[in-house]
C-alpha cells in the first residue's frame, strides 16, 4: 500500500478529459430525450371523472374565463364565495408574479360522491441561475352534484382563497 | 505567496465544483425523471414543458459555466501535485490541499447521503403504496449518483496521494477528521433508524400508532417505516464504510497505518461516541421510567391515553442500541490501547473513559436535582406553577428518573476515577483528561451559579427598588435557587478536588529544585568473558573514576565462591 505510485501524469490528465466527456455526453443525451420526447402529454380521464372536471377547472382559470372556473366549485362554495367574491379573490391573490408550473396528477382517495384528488404542483421560481423547481403535494376536495363533480372548497387556482371573499 | 497561490486554486476548485455537482445533478433528474423516475406517473393534469425546460436550460447554463472552470483549476491543483514536477511532495503534503480533500469528500458525503436518503425514502413509500408528497425518484437518484461519483474520485486522489509518501500535520489530520466526523455521524443515524424500528415494531405489536397520526387512512406506518429504513440504509453504508476503511489504515503496517495508530483524532472519536452513546441511553431510559413514575403516580396524560405500556416499555428498549454502541467502542479503545503496547495509553483509554462518561451523568443528575429542589420550593411554599392539577406529579416523574440515573452514572465514573486516585494519587492528579473534566465542571456550575444568582438578585433589588415584576414569584425564583444550590454543591466539591490535585501536582513539580542535594546517575551494564572476576573488574574501575563519582553493583551478580557480595563493596572513590 505503502510502494511508491508509478508516475501518472497522463492518467491525471486522462481523467479529467473522461469526466468532462462524460459530463458533455451526459448533457447532450438530455437535451437530445427531452427535445425528441417533445412535451409531457395531458392525461387523458374519463369525462365524468372528478379528474376531469378540476382538469376543465384548471383549464378556464388559466384561460381567464373566471365564469366558467367559478361554474366548478360546488352549490356550498358558490354560496360562500359568489362570482364577485371569486373575481375579487383572484385580483388579490393573481397581482403578484406567476411562476411556470405544471400540475401533476398522483392519486385518489375517498369513494362514492366524496373524493380527494392528490396533485403534485410544480413551479420553477426565480430567474436565470437563481431559479430553481419546486414541487408540493395539493389534495383537492370534490363532491359529486347532480351527477356532476364539483371542487368542494374555495381555490384561487389550486389555492386556498386567501381569505373569506364573502366579507 | 505559494499558500495564496494555493488558496485561490482551491478555493476555486471547490467553488466551481459545488456548482458542476448541482449542474450535472440537474441535467441527471431531468434525463431520469424523462425516463419515468418522477414524482407522479399517471400524467399531466395541466401545464407542459415549461418547467422542465426552465430546468434544463438552468441545468444546462451552469454546467457549461462550471465544467471549464473547474477542469481549468483543478488541472493546475493536480499538476502541481506530479511526482515529476518540482515541489511536488510539498504541494502533496501542504495544508490548504488537506483542507480542500476534507471538506470537499465532507460535502460531497453528505449530498450523496441526502442523494441516497431521498431515493431510498421514495422507494419504501412507492412500495408502501402512500403518498410521497412530491418526492422524486429521479432526483434523489441523481444527487445521489453524481455527488458520488465526485466522492469517489476524490477518494481516489486522496489514496492517490498517500500512496505516494507520508503526510503529516494539518494535510494528515484534516482529512482524517473528515474520516472520524462521517463516521460518528454514520453510527448516529444508523442508531436513530434503529431505534425507529424499535418504536415501529413496538407500536405494531401493541397496536398503538402514534396519536397524531390519522388512523383511518391504514397505513401510519409508511413514513415512520421510510424515515427508519432510510436511517438505516444510509447512516449504516456511511459508517460501516468508513469504520472498515478506518480499521483496514489502522493494520496497515507502514505509515499510513504508523500515522493512523496514534492519531488523536480516532481517540476524539471515541470520547465523542462515548459521551453521545452514554447521553442517549440515560435520556431514554429515563424517558421510559419518567413515564412509568407517572403511571405510578397517576398522572393522566391525554394526548397518549391508553398507550402507558408503550410509553413505557419503547423508549427503553430504544436505549439498547446507544448502549450496544457504548460497550462497543468502550471494548475497541481497550483493546487499541492493549494493541499500542504501553501502560500510558491503557492509562489514557481507561481515564478517557470515565471521566468524560461521568460529566454526562454529572449533566442530567446536576440538571434534574435542580428541577427537583424547584418543584420543592413551589410545592411547600404554594407557587403558582405548580398549584394547577397534576403539574407538580408530572414535572416529578419527569426529572426523578433523570436525577436518579444521572447521580447513578457519576457515581458510578467517579467511583472508578477515585479508585484510580486511590491507587496511584499523583498520577491521576498529574492526569490531563481528569484535570480538564474539573475545570469543565467548575465552569459550567460556576457559570450556571451565576446566571442564576443573577435571575435572583434582578428579582430581590426589583422588589426593593418598588418595580412591579411580573409573574409569581417563588414560581419565577425556584429554579433560579435549585440551580444556584446544586451549582454550589458541585462548584464547591469539584474545587476540591482540583485544590488537592493541584497540592499533589505541586509536590512533583517542585522536585526538579532538588538536584543540588540528588545526585546525577546513570545506569551502566558491565558484561565479562564467562567467568571473569566482574567484583575486581568493578574495584579496578573505582580507581580511575573522577572525584565525587562512584560506581556500584545493583544486582546480585554471579561471583567467584568466596568473593563478598558486591553491593557491600560500593563505595565512593575519594
Amino acid at each position: 500500500m505503502n510502494e511508491r505510485a508509478p508516475t501518472s501524469a497522463g492518467s491525471n490528465d486522462r481523467s479529467l478529459i473522461y469526466v468532462a466527456v462524460a459530463i458533455v455526453v451526459l448533457a447532450v443525451t438530455t437535451i437530445a430525450v427531452v427535445l425528441l420526447a417533445g412535451d409531457r402529454e395531458t392525461a387523458q380521464f374519463d369525462a365524468d371523472s372528478p379528474e376531469t372536471a378540476l382538469q376543465r377547472y384548471l383549464a378556464a382559470y388559466e384561460e381567464g374565463d373566471l365564469e366558467a372556473a367559478h361554474a366548478y366549485f360546488s352549490a356550498d362554495v358558490r354560496q360562500r364565495m359568489d362570482l364577485d367574491a371569486y373575481q375579487r379573490a383572484v385580483d388579490s391573490w393573481g397581482a403578484g408574479f406567476e411562476p411556470d408550473r405544471s400540475v401533476l396528477f398522483d392519486s385518489k382517495s375517498g369513494s362514492g360522491d366524496r373524493v380527494e384528488l392528490h396533485l403534485i404542483v410544480e413551479e420553477f421560481v426565480g430567474d436565470g441561475l437563481s431559479g430553481d423547481t419546486y414541487r408540493s403535494p395539493r389534495d383537492i376536495r370534490l363532491v359529486r352534484e347532480g351527477g356532476e363533480w364539483r371542487i368542494d372548497e374555495p381555490l384561487v387556482w389550486l389555492d386556498p382563497a386567501p381569505f373569506d371573499p364573502t366579507r | 505567496m505559494q499558500t495564496a497561490r494555493r488558496l485561490y486554486v482551491y478555493l476555486l476548485s471547490g467553488i466551481s465544483l459545488g456548482a458542476l455537482v448541482l449542474g450535472v445533478t440537474m441535467l441527471l433528474t431531468v434525463l431520469l425523471e424523462a425516463l419515468g423516475l418522477g414524482p407522479a406517473g399517471e400524467g399531466v393534469v395541466v401545464g407542459g414543458e415549461d418547467v422542465v425546460r426552465q430546468q434544463l436550460t438552468l441545468a444546462s447554463a451552469v454546467t457549461a459555466v462550471s465544467l471549464p472552470v473547474w477542469l481549468i483549476h483543478w488541472f493546475v491543483a493536480e499538476r502541481s501535485v506530479r511526482p515529476d514536477r518540482p515541489g511536488a511532495s510539498v504541494e502533496r503534503t501542504s495544508d490548504v490541499r488537506g483542507l480542500y480533500f476534507a471538506l470537499a469528500m465532507g460535502g460531497l458525503l453528505l449530498a450523496m447521503a441526502s442523494g441516497l436518503a431521498s431515493t431510498v425514502e421514495a422507494i419504501v413509500l412507492e412500495l408502501a403504496g402512500t403518498d410521497r408528497f412530491g418526492r422524486s425518484i429521479g432526483g434523489g437518484l441523481a444527487l445521489a449518483i453524481v455527488a458520488g461519483a465526485a466522492w469517489a474520485y476524490h477518494v481516489r486522489l486522496r489514496t492517490r496521494d498517500w500512496s505516494r509518501g507520508p503526510m503529516t500535520d494539518a494535510s494528515a489530520w484534516l482529512p482524517r477528521t473528515y474520516l472520524y466526523v462521517a463516521m460518528f455521524a454514520g453510527l448516529f443515524i444508523l442508531l436513530g433508524g434503529i431505534t425507529g424500528f424499535i418504536e415501529l415494531l413496538g407500536r405494531l405489536v401493541l397496536d398503538e400508532p402514534p396519536p397524531f397520526i390519522d388512523e383511518s387512512s391504514g397505513s401510519w406506518w409508511a413514513y415512520p417505516l421510510a424515515s427508519s429504513v432510510t436511517s438505516v440504509a444510509v447512516g449504516g453504508a456511511v459508517w460501516l464504510g468508513h469504520a472498515a476503511y478506518a480499521n483496514r489504515l489502522l493494520s496497515d503496517p507502514g505509515w499510513r497505518g504508523a500515522s493512523e495508530r496514534p492519531a488523536k483524532v480516532r481517540l476524539a472519536f471515541f470520547v465523542a461516541v462515548l459521551v453521545a452513546a452514554a447521553a442517549g441511553t440515560t435520556y431514554l431510559l429515563g424517558d421510559g421510567a419518567g413515564n412509568a413514575f407517572a403511571a405510578a403516580l397517576g398522572v393522566p396524560d391525554s394526548d397518549v391515553a391508553g398507550q402507558t405500556f408503550g410509553l413505557i416499555i419503547l423508549p427503553i428498549l430504544s436505549a439498547v442500541p446507544y448502549a450496544i454502541a457504548w460497550w462497543i467502542h468502550v471494548r475497541w479503545m481497550d483493546q487499541e490501547a492493549a494493541t499500542a503496547g504501553s501502560s500510558e495509553n491503557v492509562e489514557t483509554a481507561d481515564r478517557l473513559q470515565l471521566y468524560p462518561v461521568g460529566l454526562v451523568g454529572l449533566a442530567f443528575g446536576a440538571t434534574a436535582t435542580a428541577w427537583l429542589i424547584a418543584i420543592l420550593i413551589d410545592v411547600a411554599l404554594g407557587g403558582e406553577r405548580l398549584v394547577a392539577g397534576d403539574a407538580w406529579r408530572r414535572e416529578l416523574s419527569q426529572f426523578v428518573p433523570f436525577a436518579v440515573l444521572g447521580v447513578a452514572a457519576w457515581i458510578w465514573q467517579w467511583g472508578r476515577a477515585s479508585s484510580r486516585w486511590a491507587v496511584d494519587p499523583i498520577g491521576e492528579a498529574s492526569s490531563t483528561t481528569r484535570w480538564t473534566t474539573l475545570l469543565i465542571i467548575l465552569a459550567v456550575s460556576i457559570g450556571a451559579g451565576v446566571i442564576s444568582l443573577g435571575f435572583i438578585l434582578y428579582r430581590l433589588f426589583g422588589s426593593v427598588f418598588g418595580l412591579t415584576m411580573s409573574g409569581d414569584p417563588i414560581s419565577e425564583l425556584s429554579l433560579p435557587i435549585g440551580v444556584a444550590i446544586v451549582a454550589a454543591i458541585v462548584a464547591l466539591y469539584h474545587a476540591g478536588q482540583l485544590r488537592r490535585d493541584q497540592s499533589l501536582r505541586a509536590g512533583i513539580e517542585t522536585a526538579p529544585a532538588e538536584p543540588a542535594t540528588v545526585p546525577s546517575q546513570a545506569w551502566l551494564r558491565l558484561t565479562g568473558p564467562p567467568g571473569a572476576d566482574i567484583a575486581s573488574a568493578l574495584s579496578a574501575l573505582r580507581q580511575h573514576l573522577p572525584t565525587g563519582y562512584g560506581l556500584e553493583a545493583v544486582e546480585p551478580l554471579e561471583r567467584p565462591a568466596g568473593t563478598p557480595h558486591p553491593t557491600s563493596e560500593a563505595a565512593e572513590s575519594s
